[in-house]
């Protein structure tokens, strides 16, 4: 395809949804149907259109040059600074097609799912237009040609974000959730506004007329040696700041320690919600985001080992909470915060790839066990685990499709995220202490994953219901996503084992992040740490201390909630304070909440009172009440007498001449 | 420039023809009848406004009248205003009339003299013909404001508007004598002795600086007589008195029209007859009008907004903030002439107090319209508690009026809005210039009053929605005054949010405007 292709399916791509969200709120409102058609086709055109699109960057080879298509939406020129250009528009390399493709495919298969498991719901039009506008949103951070053009589409998945986890509006625990989650993202997305300008004007000191916006003017600056030295010195230690406030932006969207706190709340929505926001899509926005810009952060030493160290503090603490929640969203919640700090992490050791990767499968394999959970809540009518069991008789395709999901988290050979992870802790070798907790958490992840499974699905069925299997409706995208969960991950197997042999995964991300075109010609750039090639075979000690701890994590679960042998009362008694302290969730929401009631409130009252006495009192209160007074006087001299019409008259007349003719001589 | 050309004035040609068959009808239809006089006269205003729309802006300036009156960009501007503002007023006197039952043939023919005169006003080249234009606006104004003579404050406003225009007329005459003393002439623009044109500020850049004295005063007491058509203060006096006391329609019209054909003269005498100071050039004339401009600016816009404050009254609150307008404006007419002192040409000020009496036409036409159909053709009822629960009674009324008063206060993104925003990024590009940094007061002025103004608007608001109505008697809503002040209000709107069009008209005047 030539370029002008593809930049044409990229547009339709990312502008259908929201075509098709304009024309259900304004339309179709009424009819269900119609609604609901507009709504998945444009998302199912745009994940046909991806693949499309991934398949001919395939064909075309690694180290592709981006395709470019954008046009000026906003301009000052001639400001105080330069001239400013924002630009939107859509950059199709490698990266932005496999985000797309993720995206498209995964929000297709939710999408119908949604068909089946919205039905009946009065905001049906509502809900799917509400989608249709969050896939518009997300596509417009994937296809991003700027750091304007990714912010605006970052809020706006915030947005779209905040009325789906709100959808129940008539419930006020998911409207908190959704102004919880709102909040907390404008927390990280002012610090990324913050390195976006801090990085825009820096550039502008250094290099004058260069678009300090543009990802691809960046990512020369910063690929270069020399001028990347050149900014580097200028800025001195603001170059790490930058990074890390832009770093900020991705803590927010992709939950990170310590702005993690809305998604467990973020719940609250609908389950199809949960499954493409929460899990697969907006949540990796913040990895997309630092894979994407991946020159900026690969340089900033500091910054890197702040993000890995965060994406390993978030892993960590997201398992352990993981493991002693009793909602089965929950536990895919903390799951999800889990494993996204597993990504982040990787891309903090300068392990982009495996980041991205891990992402791919991840999307995957966590929408078909959220899906999977939906349905199980569908059937059961509740979220708490211990009042389901038995549902593997009940419910056949839910059930092999979830363990599908369960093997694929758990990261056993040969399903997608034992490639995805074993990548990761490869990538994370070389930091020791982040190397085990990726470990402990690959050990906790079996364990809490094993602990679900073997609590919902096996044993006696403890509610009092009658759940019986989905629609086809339901499970067919299951069933989809569960064969991507087992056989996607070959796709970046390392090259001997894998199907395509040196043409894997990797091979097309690593050098769609290594190398910057120049024209025709390509540069490949030598990474801090040396990572800039694809790992030959698997890393034997890791693969299988990767596995091992997987099998023990099931097998420990099993032992607790499979076979009983271990009560698991008696280890909750074992550990106590620990059980409290992590079933609290580290208190860290109560710290948040003493802030916002105590310093917050303190401050508030204070602001209040200067605002009450010295704004209102004396500004406000004082110049209207002179005001008023002035006004009165003024009515006053409007006696409705003529003669004192004309003597004011003649006098104002007698003064301007005086001031400004007459005394223009006396005064010179 | 020595010729006639009739061609050129035909617009007031038709109308004096108008008024006259208007007159005339008067004395042949059945007395019930008469009353359609004021559909006449909408309808002969808006042929003449569908012909000045389609007259493409001149590119050059013509003469008519021997030299005495000129055919350019701005005059065209203003005569669009004038029409508009005519066909305006004949819709809301008509049910007026109607209800106050008299004499509508010599209503409507006044009206329509006194707009030949503004359409003589915004063509004047000549000291005398201004005189002569601006004394036949007003003599057809005073006649207008007695209208209702069995009215007390009608008659008392009459009598108050009449011996102070006199005094007004008087004034201005004297300096323009002033000028013609030290200039020798009295038309704007003529053919000098080589064929060449001269303006009369090159005449006045020449003279020596004792007649220059001479000139700045006859300047100074010409500016008291136009002060007092546009309501500057000190010379503001007798608009309360006669804006409450005069029947609504020709409050209207003296609000819009006879302020707008002040501003013109002031623009006409400071961009023809006020010199633009060369580089190096000792000229402290020019500089001594920007000062005493700005102070008389100052002084009208904060005195219209703080005693509009307390007015209990909504036709005097109505003819305070007229006051604060004329300050408004009064800030583009600093603007050019500060360009002047710094010698150059930029007439922003111009095109910014166009485009703000474009705007003005609507926002206030829209609010008297509202005024006129809320007393029913009455003069009962303006007392502002009597607007009390408009919201409930009836609705469509009070959402126009409301939005008309958000307009006047400039509330974005409504007309009224952007007309203060010119005005005063005006004076903020004037405050540029070397030696004028402190025409930033004025700018904040303006921003100031702005918000003063907010509060005497809003209280009418408040009373419209908040308060509960106080009479439960429906309002009639007559079809045309409806149809003509919602089409007003959707003119506000679009003017704000579709400023395009609107201001390429309102620049539009300023290529022909200087020579």
């Amino acid at each position: 395809m030539d370029d002008n292709t593809v930049a044409t399916l990229a547009y339709v791509i990312l502008f259908a949804p929201v075509v098709a969200a304009i024309l259900i709120t304004l339309f179709t409102r009424k009819s269900k149907g119609i609604s609901a058609f507009l709504s998945v086709g444009s998302v199912v055109t745009g994940g046909i259109l991806s693949v499309i699109l991934l398949f001919d960057q395939l064909a075309k080879g690694p180290g592709t040059p981006p395709v470019i298509s954008q046009f000026e939406w906003a301009a000052a020129r001639d400001s105080a600074i330069g001239d400013i250009v924002l630009n939107i528009g859509v950059q199709v390399d490698f990266i932005s097609i496999l985000m797309s493709t993720i995206v498209g495919v995964v929000g297709s298969c939710i999408f119908v799912y949604a068909l089946g498991y919205m039905k009946g719901d009065e905001g049906w039009s509502r809900f799917f237009a509400k989608f249709a506008f969050f896939a518009f949103s997300m596509l417009g951070i994937t296809y991003a040609t700027n750091f304007v053009q990714i912010f605006i589409f970052w809020e706006l998945v915030g947005v779209s974000s905040y009325l789906l986890i709100g959808y129940f509006y008539q419930k006020p625990s998911a409207t908190d959730a959704g102004k919880k989650a709102f909040m907390t993202n404008r927390i990280g997305d002012f610090g990324m506004t913050l390195g976006i300008l801090l990085l825009f004007f820096a550039v502008r000191d250094v290099f004058g007329a260069v678009d300090g916006f543009s990802f691809v003017e960046l990512q020369r600056i910063f690929t270069d040696e020399a001028s990347r030295t050149l900014l580097f010195d200028a800025m001195g230690w603001k170059a790490g700041l930058g990074a890390f406030l832009i770093f900020v932006g991705a803590m927010g969207k992709s939950a990170q320690f310590p702005l993690h706190v809305w998604l467990p709340d973020a719940m609250e929505g609908p389950t199809p919600v949960s499954a493409l926001m929460h899990a697969a899509t907006m949540v990796a926005a913040g990895v997309y985001m630092i894979v994407r810009c991946y020159w900026l952060f690969a340089w900033a030493e500091s910054a890197m080992i702040a993000i890995a160290w965060i994406g390993g503090i978030t892993a960590l603490m997201a398992a352990t909470i993981a493991v002693v929640q009793n909602d089965i969203k929950k536990i895919l919640a903390y799951s999800t915060l889990s494993q996204l700090g597993y990504m982040v992490m990787a891309c903090g050791m300068w392990g982009a790839g495996a980041g991205m990767f891990h992402l791919a499968t991840h999307a995957f394999f966590k929408a078909l066990l959220f899906m999977g959970a939906g349905s199980v809540i569908h059937a059961c009518h509740t979220n708490d685990i211990w009042e389901m069991g038995g549902l593997a008789k009940k419910m056949k395709h839910t059930t092999w499709t979830f363990i599908a999901g369960t093997l694929a988290l758990a990261g056993i050979f040969p399903l997608a995220g034992f490639w995805s992870k074993d990548e990761i802790l490869s990538a994370s070798h070389h930091i020791a202490p982040l190397y085990w907790i990726g470990v402990g958490v690959a050990f906790l992840t079996a364990f809490y994953m094993g602990r679900c499974v073997f609590t919902a699905f096996f044993g006696k069925y403890r509610g009092d219901g009658h759940p019986h299997e989905s629609p086809a409706v339901m499970w067919v995208p299951l069933a989809i996503l569960a064969i991507f969960a087992i056989f996607g991950g070959w796709v970046g197997a390392p090259a001997d084992l894998n199907p395509f042999g040196e043409h894997g995964l990797q091979s097309y991300l690593l050098v769609a992040y290594t190398t910057v075109a120049e024209g025709a010609h390509q540069q490949v750039i030598n990474w801090p740490t040396g990572q800039g090639h694809m790992a030959k075979s698997l890393h034997m000690n890791v693969a299988v201390i990767g596995t091992l701890v997987a099998v023990a994590g099931l097998f420990v679960s099993y032992l607790f909630y499979g076979s009983r042998k271990f009560s698991a009362e008696k280890a909750k008694k074992m550990f106590g304070p620990i059980y409290t302290l992590v079933s609290n969730k580290y208190y860290i929401d109560e710290f948040y909440l003493f802030l916002v009631k105590k310093v917050q409130q303190g401050f508030a009252n204070l602001c209040s009172i200067v605002e009450q006495h010295i704004i209102i009192g004396i500004f406000v209160n004082g110049l209207a009440g002179g005001a008023r007074e002035a006004g009165d006087k003024f009515r006053k001299m409007q006696t409705g007498r003529v003669n004192t019409y004309v003597t004011m008259i003649l006098g104002g007349l007698t003064l301007l001449v005086f001031l400004f003719v007459v005394g223009k001589e006396f005064w010179g | 420039m020595d010729a006639m050309n009739l061609h050129l004035m035909l617009p007031e040609i038709y109308l004096v023809l108008l008024g006259l068959v208007i007159l005339i009808a008067d004395l042949y239809l059945a007395p019930e009848k008469r009353f359609n006089l004021g559909w006449w006269t909408a309808g002969g205003l808006s042929v003449l406004a569908v012909w000045l729309f389609a007259t493409p802006t001149p590119e050059t300036v013509e003469f008519a009248g021997f030299g005495l009156y000129r055919a350019d960009g701005f005059a065209l501007f203003m005569k669009k205003v004038f029409a508009l503002t005519g066909i305006l007023v004949a819709v809301m006197s008509t049910g007026y009339l109607k209800r106050y039952g008299r004499g509508p043939g010599e209503f409507f023919s006044l009206v329509i003299f006194a707009l030949t005169g503004m359409f003589m006003v915004a063509s004047v080249n000549d000291f005398m013909s201004l005189f002569v234009s601006l004394e036949l606006v007003t003599l057809c104004l005073f006649i207008l404001a007695a209208y209702r003579r069995h009215d007390k404050l009608s008659g008392e406003a009459g009598i108050k508007y009449i011996i102070v225009g006199a005094m007004a007329a008087g004034l201005m005459l004297f300096g323009m004598a002033f000028i013609y003393g030290a200039t020798g002439e009295v038309r704007f623009t003529y053919m000098g002795a080589d064929g060449q044109l001269v303006l009369l500020s090159q005449t006045v850049a020449n003279l020596e600086s004792g007649w220059q004295m001479t000139a700045l005063f006859g300047f100074t007491v010409l500016l008291v007589g136009l002060g007092f058509k546009v309501a500057a203060v000190p010379f503001h006096v007798w608009v309360p008195d006669v804006y409450q006391g005069a029947p609504t329609p020709v409050t209207a019209f003296l609000s819009v029209g006879s302020k707008a054909a002040g501003f013109i003269l002031i623009i006409r005498v400071i961009t023809l007859v006020v010199p633009t100071i060369a580089p190096g050039a000792d000229l402290a004339l020019v500089d001594q009008l920007v000062k005493l401009f700005a102070l008389i600016a100052g002084l009208t816009l904060f005195y219209g907004n703080l005693a509009a404050i307390p007015q209990k009254n909504l036709k005097r609150l109505m003819g305070f903030s007229s006051i604060g307008h004329a300050g408004y404006l009064l800030l583009g007419i600093v603007a050019v002439l500060a360009m002047k002192a710094a010698g150059e040409e930029t007439m922003n000020g111009v095109s910014a107090i166009a485009f703000y009496l474009f705007a003005y036409v609507f926002t206030n036409m829209a609010m008297f319209i509202g005024m006129v159909i809320f007393t029913q053709g009455s003069e009962d009822s303006h007392a502002i508690d009597d607007y009390a629960g408009l919201g409930k009674r009836a609705p469509l009324l009070a959402l126009c009026m409301t939005i008309a008063l958000l307009s006047l206060a400039g509330v974005p993104p409504l007309a009224g809005f952007f007309g203060k925003f010119y005005l005063i990024s005006s004076i903020v590009e004037a405050a540029r210039l070397d030696g004028y940094g402190w025409l930033l007061v004025l700018a904040a002025a303006g921003a100031v009053n702005v918000v003063i103004s907010m509060y005497y608007y809003l209280c009418v608001v408040k009373r419209m929605y908040m308060l509960e109505p106080t009479s439960d008697e429906p309002i009639h809503l007559p079809p045309p005054a409806k149809i003509a002040m919602v089409a007003c209000i959707v003119l506000v709107v679009v003017i704000g949010i579709f400023q395009g069009p609107f201001v390429q008209m309102a620049t539009g005047v300023l290529a022909t405007l200087g020579f």
